[in-house]
């Protein structure tokens, strides 16, 4: 259940944590890598001392999970919202019994936590206080706050809803998407989200110009999307290969192309991270293969196999050093890149 | 891995969809069930797992409203996969107007529910004291029949068995290959209401043709809905076929509530299958033919307004050989 090293690929650490791992996060100095679980727990790994931690956030299964400098937030079937510091002391923020809470979002300043509550957004304030905004017209399909903490977006049915500020009676904007949205991403910089659809497509908004354009052609479903540190291209899942697009002000929308490389034949690409700061991308095929892509070679390599269908989940550490990822059935890793 | 297997139960409200769960939840069969309701309160059973989920349909697809799914059921379900381990199967007790076809489609057409999940039965509760009225009232109460595997006739002991017998060739004519069930408080034994896989398509099995019969007449009650079941002795071309199939479905998917057929294909060895709800259409080939086996096609076609001699026709012009019509 504890990390061990991998026997013959030195700098990955391994655990069968046996449970669905619904989400990765990295405390924003990295020193801490933490793992949502589908047995309710939040596994903190320390690799300073090499030391697993377990938390047990939640009493059904944990399915949501994001880092802010007081903690990690995870939501659950139980319906709460637990913070669990870095030393693994845990505490309620919020409880909504018969609820899911299946997306939190925080951002590395501080400025912003949430969490979706069906069709509301649970707004934290500065003492941690929950505030519930008003109704969406559905249920909540993804929710993302972006870096600076100067916006929420949530995806609904019909359009997606930024709240800039996200402050408890601020004001809010909808933009229009039609059907259903789901995982929903900012850039870097905050000036644009990406939103993946049921209809196997992505819209992605500029927030300046207060328009939106569509992303298709995809065989499935997208499940995740990651922008580029210098948010010029934007990474999507969804396809059996790393597809990149061009999301810069500069291209021509009617022009825009999409980057392809890295054909994977046994199965669709699941999740994607963009490196912070380098032309790298992290994939995490169907089949439990991850794959580092360069933009540059057009071309991807296997980094990692896990046990599980899919890997669920993929994320870099604030400086790009580092990598953790986990599986449908509960395998886990955690890479160091820099050493 | 395999699939999670999924019951839905269906049927108006007051048909006793909640005495079925109930009876299901607190029979000892070793089974731990998620349940997915639209409201908790009548369920008397502590279950750790029922989570309530309010209906909402999501059009696919540029707003066809016959490619609509549940995004509710999405979600929940997908929620569910991460708990995978604590639970063996999953119920899910509909509203008493839900449309059957919506959760049909959502677990053929979303690609993350196929793969974790696996739709084994829809199971529809009819109250016989009441369905005579519910059905010439409503379209929803034929709707729910249509897409029915199982029907359970519960409060029989209500009824005069006449009216019971008009009752059951009313279900037979709009759907003619479920199993109906007679109850009197849904006590139907849980093996006839688990394990179906009725929608694995590999396992579409047709009752006796003979039972068709009555699908050929409408019947002034049942909102134009009928079932119109059709036989072909030759054995057809699947190119043909496949873009009859495809056309029909373009063009009067709406109405076409659910269909299917197993094909006799020239040349082939095994039996080609087929079966969709509205515009959505599924194909695989089946068992092998026996060597001493009458290999004829059949089909069904259950639909509001359908035209007999239209699909008739259609079908007939698939037959191998024949010059294109």
């Amino acid at each position: 259940m504890s990390f061990a090293p991998d026997a013959e690929q030195p700098g990955v650490m391994r655990a069968d944590f046996g449970a669905y791992v619904a989400g990765c996060a990295f405390s924003p100095d990295g020193s801490v890598a933490a793992y949502a679980l589908g047995d309710g727990c939040v596994a903190l790994y320390i690799p300073a001392t090499g030391e697993t931690e377990y938390v047990a956030a939640h009493k059904g299964a944990a399915l949501s999970l994001a880092a802010s400098p007081r903690g990690f937030v995870s939501g659950g079937d139980d319906g709460r919202v637990v913070l669990t510091a870095w030393d693994g002391d845990y505490r309620e923020l919020a409880a909504y019994p018969g609820e899911w809470i299946e997306h939190v979002a925080a951002c590395a300043t501080g400025k912003v936590l949430a969490a979706a509550k069906g069709k509301q957004v649970v707004l934290f304030d500065d003492a941690l206080s929950p505030n519930l905004l008003p109704d969406l017209p559905s249920a909540i399909g993804g929710l993302a706050a972006s870096p600076d903490g100067r916006a929420l977006a949530a995806s609904h049915y019909d359009g997606v809803t930024v709240y800039a500020p996200p402050r408890p009676a601020g004001r809010s904007n909808t933009f229009d998407g039609p059907g259903s949205n789901l995982a929903i991403v900012f850039s870097h910089d905050g000036a644009k989200i990406a939103c993946a659809t049921q209809d196997k497509s992505v819209r992605v908004y500029d927030l300046d110009q207060a328009a939106g354009y569509l992303l298709e052609g995809y065989p499935a479903k997208v499940r995740a999307l990651s922008f580029s540190g210098d948010a010029a291209m934007l990474w999507t899942g969804g396809e059996q290969a790393f597809v990149g697009w061009p999301v810069d002000a500069s291209v021509d929308p009617s022009a825009r192309e999409a980057t392809v490389f890295g054909m994977f034949e046994h199965g669709l690409l699941g999740t994607v991270a963009a490196h912070p700061v380098l032309p790298l991308v992290a994939g995490g095929f169907d089949g439990g293969v991850v794959f580092l892509g360069s933009v540059e070679r057009m071309g991807a390599a296997p980094l990692v196999i896990l046990d599980g269908r899919k890997i669920t989940s993929l994320v870099w550490s604030p400086d790009g050093r580092r990598l953790a990822g986990g599986t449908d059935s509960g395998a886990a890793f955690y890479m160091n890149l820099a050493d | 891995m395999h699939s999670i297997p999924v019951t839905v139960l269906t049927g108006f409200l007051g048909a006793g969809k909640t005495t079925l769960l109930n009876h299901l939840l607190s029979e000892n069969h070793g089974r731990r069930f998620a349940v997915i309701v639209n409201e908790f309160g009548e369920i008397g059973i502590d279950n750790e797992l029922i989570v309530s989920s309010d209906e909402e349909i999501y059009l696919m697809n540029n707003g066809c409203i016959c490619c609509s799914v549940r995004g509710d059921l999405i979600r929940v379900l997908s929620g569910l996969a991460k708990r995978r381990g604590g639970f063996d199967a999953v119920v899910l007790e509909t509203t008493g107007l839900a449309d059957p076809a919506a959760i049909i489609q959502t677990f053929a057409m979303d690609e993350d529910i196929r793969d974790a999940f696996a739709l084994d039965s829809v199971a529809t509760v009819v109250d016989a004291f009441h369905y005579p009225r519910h059905a010439a009232e409503n379209r929803q109460a034929l709707e729910q029949v249509v897409y029915a595997d199982l029907v359970i006739l519960n409060k029989t002991d209500l009824v005069a068995p006449e009216v019971l017998d008009d009752i059951q060739k009313q279900i037979r004519r709009i759907n003619d290959t479920a199993q109906v069930v007679a109850t009197t408080r849904c006590d139907i034994p849980l093996g006839t209401l688990l394990d179906r896989k009725a929608f694995d398509i590999g396992r579409l099995l047709f009752r006796s043709p003979g039972l068709s019969e009555a699908a050929q007449h409408g019947h002034e009650h049942d909102h134009g809905i009928a079932s119109t079941s059709l036989t072909v002795a030759e054995p057809l071309d699947p190119e043909r076929l496949g873009d009859f199939l495809r056309d029909l479905l373009r063009d009067k998917g709406q109405d076409i509530y659910r269909c299917k057929g197993i094909v006799n294909v020239a040349g082939a060895k095994q039996r080609f299958i087929f079966q969709g709800v509205h515009m959505y259409l599924e194909t695989a080939w089946g068992a092998p033919w026996a060597a001493d086996e009458e290999r004829d096609s059949r089909a069904v076609f259950i639909g509001r307004g359908l035209n007999r001699d239209m699909l008739e026709t259609g079908l007939a012009g698939c037959v191998a050989g024949k010059g294109a019509a």
